[in-house]
């Protein structure tokens, strides 16, 4: 099919009436493009690209820096507890280090001042010249 | 609650589904939101298919990276998208109004509709729609930017007009205004064509 009437439109025609209008734009409702498969798969896929991690934290709400910060921190701690076997390893070491630096700067009942003097004798050396212990070793050695 | 409030309470909370990590989430948004979009999108371009692709993947590809600082209640989903496809378009627009002006073409006519393909039963049937459809278009591109947006948005996407006035920034009386200048420039746009549009002898 070639050129249509289309071609040097009558400049004295009449304008369409509004029910005439209404049934331009009823048909143009009912011939509203579809997205195609293509379109449809590749803004899906953009989107899980795009996707922030999985997390607990609902972000719902937020403050949008705060809610970006909050991903962030997501991200950061999944990569971080990945290189050390997971999360649940992550919080067992965190847990460990936690308790030993309590028990670290805690007064153990029945360490007294002259402990170390005491235990540099027992091994044979020089109390003062010894090696220094940590407090948490120290602890354990007392059977604490 | 209407229908479209609670379709967009939907939407946003699919939407904070979606920035929680949820693939469900996505293909639900992907599936509501890309249809009207594209919709939108080609009814501002003149029904230029690709231009309008273009305009629903970048928009969409926005939404997905606004997502995870999206505050609820502050803007509804659906109106944010469209008042992006009404820039992206415009954008597109301009640009192509300028090349076209330093390359100095010869402006689209409506005879430039497309021309049917194939012989199949329907196939005479789907050119008059396409030819009707051109001639909208073409008559919608002749409007200015701001009446072509209202038009569409409330005789074609069915946009109530307070829904337009938050797309476009305007309040409600503008939007009025502009929708009746929109369908008068239409009305007398078109009229050369009523044959076309099976008006003739109505």
């Amino acid at each position: 099919m070639g050129k249509t009437e289309l071609n040097g439109p009558e400049r004295t025609a009449p304008e369409l009436t509004g029910a005439e209008l209404d049934r331009v734009f009823l048909l143009a409702r009912a011939t509203a493009p579809e997205p195609p498969g293509a379109l449809m798969a590749h803004v899906l896929q953009a989107g899980l690209a795009a996707m922030p991690a999985p997390s607990g934290a609902p972000l719902r709400g937020a403050h949008p820096a705060a809610a970006g910060l909050l991903a962030g921190i997501g991200r950061i701690w999944s990569s971080f507890s990945a290189g050390f076997g997971g999360s649940a390893v992550v919080a067992s070491l965190g847990a460990v280090a936690a308790l030993a630096l309590f028990l670290g700067y805690s007064d153990p009942a029945g360490l007294s001042d002259g402990f170390w003097t005491g235990a540099g004798a027992a091994t044979g050396g020089e109390g003062d010249d010894g090696p220094e212990l940590e407090p948490v070793a120290i602890y354990f050695l007392a059977g604490g | 609650m209407p229908r479209d409030m609670v379709e967009d309470e939907d939407e946003a909370a699919l939407l904070a589904r979606y920035a929680q990590g949820d693939t469900v989430a996505a293909r639900l948004l992907t599936a509501r939101l890309l249809p009207p979009v594209l919709s939108f999108a080609s009814r501002m371009m003149a029904g230029d298919r690709a231009e309008a692709e273009d305009i629903a993947q970048e928009a969409m590809l926005r939404l997905w990276r606004a997502a995870p600082g999206w505050r609820e209640g502050e803007a509804k989903v659906s109106t944010w998208l469209y008042r992006v496809v009404a820039n992206l378009a415009t954008d597109r627009i301009r640009s192509r109004q300028r090349r076209h002006r330093h390359t100095g073409g010869a402006p689209l006519e409506l005879s430039d509709a497309p021309e049917a393909a194939d012989g199949t039963p329907g196939a005479e049937a789907r050119l008059i729609a396409s030819e009707r459809m051109a001639a909208l278009d073409r008559a919608l591109a002749a409007l200015p930017d701001r009446q072509r947006e209202a038009v569409v948005l409330r005789h074609i996407e069915g946009l109530s007009n307070p829904e337009i006035a938050a797309v476009l920034g305007v309040g409600v009386e503008a939007v009025e205004s502009l929708t009746a200048r929109g369908r008068r420039g239409l009305a007398q746009a078109l009229g050369p064509y009523r044959a076309l549009l099976g008006f003739e002898g109505d």
